[in-house]
């Protein structure tokens, strides 16, 4: 199991690499021209003036400059897929990579997950879960003791939540705690 | 004069010193943390002003002002996160430096340029205040148009080695900024029917994620040996580590950064979030060595710390002789004047002279306990190096988010945080430069808005932006920018593979 996702992790890695300003760039263009239609419907005020002023002419111009700037963009990969061939990673900076590529999807979904148990299981439960869990796997660590991990995130949650609700007067979300402690 | 040394002589007792000095130092923390503004340290200790009279309440509200806008400088420097907008220049060529293991100089550079800066531009106030005043009266949107429009060239031009990438960030950014409604006429665009993005993406979440967030998901891949670098000239690099005749030689960059901060903090919207790109790249354009900026040089550090700084002086100007806040903290400060009983406006100096020169004087006073404070607390400030990234990176990405839903208090803002991170995380990957993107996300409006506004006043005509001198000026100068990228980055390249491809 684990080698197969190491094999389609380092098969993203490859083709990111060697494809990644086409898809970029067509990705953009592409984008870019279904809002220009778009923006084509917006409704122009009575107060305009010229076609300079009204809520189109921003968007259009923007989204028509994006539009040949994805297009050149993807050009420049299709020209550039050869000499990205020749500096393909593998071996060492290969399985670098695919920590990596584990590493910063694990730091995306614990901020995700974090987030979502925020409004729920409150701030302060879901900053201490996010902070201990974080501290041992999102990046390598230098190995303090574990007490250490606890006791910071526990501080820095509850300390977060008290500043700002006593000093700011910002109530951070409490979930379930609702009625219990505030 | 005498009434300025009358404004300090008032100042000048035990309380108010302790006042400014506690000020500045969590003036600084909220600078430094990332997510935490001025702008909130002022409205945190807006309440407790209340109890004080108005002369320690002004000390203690300009002593937060002052030390937010340094404080941005720290974590720019040492975790590559601009603790505000005004310090991402900053993080240009300070966080190179760090790496290089001078992380002591940088940060004294920074330190001893910020309080230069802040001089520098509150001279200019002090003596050129009344005729600054007058002339901004006279500037109209055509005036804003033109300026906003000349910024975004200025940064288009520096976008790093493909200038394809780097006008793509930079529309992709103004895309951004057209989501919610559109100004002048509340027509509302691209929400798809989210009630949320009516007002757009709120600038702060959206800037955190882009840096904070960002910065973060590129930096867990790399190995603990990654910490250990800065280590070895810790020890003996005493004082500001950097020589005398080093500070006189970056006379000129001083200069011209300043100057460049004091005008752009001068022109409210504008403020140090922007004087501290155009000093950066104006810098960097009129070095002798403009490869070398981006690898850690003390240039590109003067140009960010001495701008950012040198803007709060240009932004006073406007505030206490308009009424007219430049960017958030001061339209803070505005609103806690006012509490205080001080009008602002063109009669300003005439009415309450004493208070304005108490101002000017606590500006002073404050710059330096900054300086102090800053200079004394670098050996602590450098012990945050030692934290370990793996107990470093969860707290900031906490605090962020403390941060982004402390804006508005809502969620919306803290799901920006993280779409934002992702958008730049992307965006590193293949290239795109991220400072391209905020530019064009902060800037679309204003154009846009003052654009609109222009044409409305004109009733549709373009002769006012031809025929207005500043704006005409400011119109040509944008001009020859593009049409001398465009030579530089695109003609004479494809002219030189042409000429090499022949001779092969």
């Amino acid at each position: 199991m684990a080698k197969r996702i190491d094999a389609l992790i380092s098969s993203i890695i490859c083709a990111f690499h060697l494809y990644s300003d086409i898809v970029m760039g067509v990705l953009v263009a592409g984008a870019s021209a279904l809002l220009y239609v778009n923006a084509s419907h917006l409704k122009i005020s009575s107060q305009s003036i010229t076609s300079l002023d009204s809520a189109q002419f921003v968007p259009k111009l923007t989204f028509g400059i994006l539009i040949v700037l994805g297009i050149i963009i993807a050009l420049q990969g299709i020209k550039k897929i050869n000499a990205n061939r020749e500096t393909l990673p593998s071996g060492d900076v290969l399985a670098a990579s695919i920590i990596g590529f584990k590493r910063s999807f694990i730091a995306v979904l614990s901020i995700a997950i974090f987030i979502f148990l925020m409004t729920r299981l409150s701030f302060i439960i879901a900053a201490i879960i996010y902070l201990v869990f974080s501290m041992y796997y999102m990046v390598e660590r230098r190995g303090w003791k574990h007490k250490t991990y606890f006791i910071v995130a526990i501080t820095i949650s509850v300390s977060c939540y008290y500043l700002f609700d006593r000093f700011i007067y910002v109530k951070l979300p409490l979930g379930f705690l609702k009625g219990v402690i505030g | 004069m005498t009434a300025l040394i009358g404004g300090a002589v008032a100042l000048l007792t035990a309380k108010n010193i302790i006042l400014m000095f506690v000020g500045v130092v969590v003036g600084i923390l909220f600078g430094a943390i990332p997510g935490l503004s001025s702008t909130m340290a002022i409205a945190l200790f807006l309440p407790v002003t209340f109890g004080l009279s108005t002369y320690e309440s002004f000390a203690l509200l300009v002593a937060l002002y002052i030390g937010g806008v340094s404080g941005g400088l720290v974590s720019a420097i040492l975790i590559n996160i601009p603790g505000s907008a005004m310090s991402i220049a900053t993080t240009y060529d300070g966080h190179p430096m760090a790496k290089n293991g001078q992380a002591h100089r940088a940060l004294g550079i920074g330190v001893m340029f910020s309080f230069l800066g802040t001089v520098f531009g509150l001279a200019i106030m002090i003596f050129a205040a009344p005729v600054l005043a007058s002339f901004a009266i006279t500037l109209q949107p055509f005036e804003y148009f033109a300026l906003s429009f000349m910024a975004l060239t200025l940064i288009a031009s520096v976008s790093g080695q493909n200038i394809f990438k780097g006008l793509l960030a930079g529309f992709l950014g103004i895309a951004f900024s057209t989501i919610g409604m559109a100004p002048i006429d509340g027509v509302v665009r691209f929400t798809f029917g989210n009630i949320q993005l009516m007002n757009g993406f709120t600038l702060l979440p959206a800037v955190i994620g882009m840096f904070a967030v960002t910065e973060i998901m590129l930096n867990v891949v790399k190995p603990i040996s990654a910490d250990k670098i800065d280590q070895q000239e810790r020890e003996h690099i005493k004082g500001f580590g950097f020589s005398m005749k080093e500070m006189l030689g970056q006379a000129k960059n001083f200069i011209v950064a300043s100057t460049i901060g004091t005008v752009v903090g001068f022109l409210p919207g504008m403020g140090g979030s922007l004087a501290n790109q155009v000093a950066y790249v104006a810098v960097q354009k009129t070095s002798k060595h403009p490869e070398k900026f981006g690898t850690g040089i003390m240039d590109g550090i003067v140009a960010s710390e001495s701008s950012n700084n040198a803007s709060i002086g240009g932004a006073m100007i406007p505030l206490l002789a308009l009424g007219i806040p430049g960017d958030g903290p001061t339209a803070m400060l505005l609103g806690a004047f006012m509490i205080h009983g001080l009008v602002a406006g063109p009669m300003l100096f005439k009415t309450s002279g004493d208070l304005v020169y108490l101002i000017f004087a606590a500006l002073i006073i404050c710059s330096v306990i900054m300086v102090v404070v800053e200079f004394y607390g670098i050996r602590l400030i450098v012990k945050a190096l030692d934290v370990p990234r793996e107990i470093l990176y969860p707290v900031v990405i906490t605090i962020c988010v403390v941060g982004a839903y402390a804006t508005n208090n809502n969620m919306f803002d803290v799901w920006t945080l993280l779409v934002f991170g992702l958008l730049g995380f992307f965006m590193a990957k293949v290239k795109l430069p991220r400072a391209c993107f905020v530019l064009g996300f902060v800037l679309g409006t204003l154009v846009e808005t003052n654009l609109r506004r222009a044409v409305q006043l004109s009733r549709g005509s373009f002769m006012p932006f031809v025929t207005r001198p500043i704006t005409a000026v400011l119109l040509v100068v944008a001009i020859i920018i593009i049409i001398r990228t465009v030579w530089v980055q695109i003609i004479k390249p494809m002219r030189n593979s042409k000429t090499s491809k022949e001779s092969a």
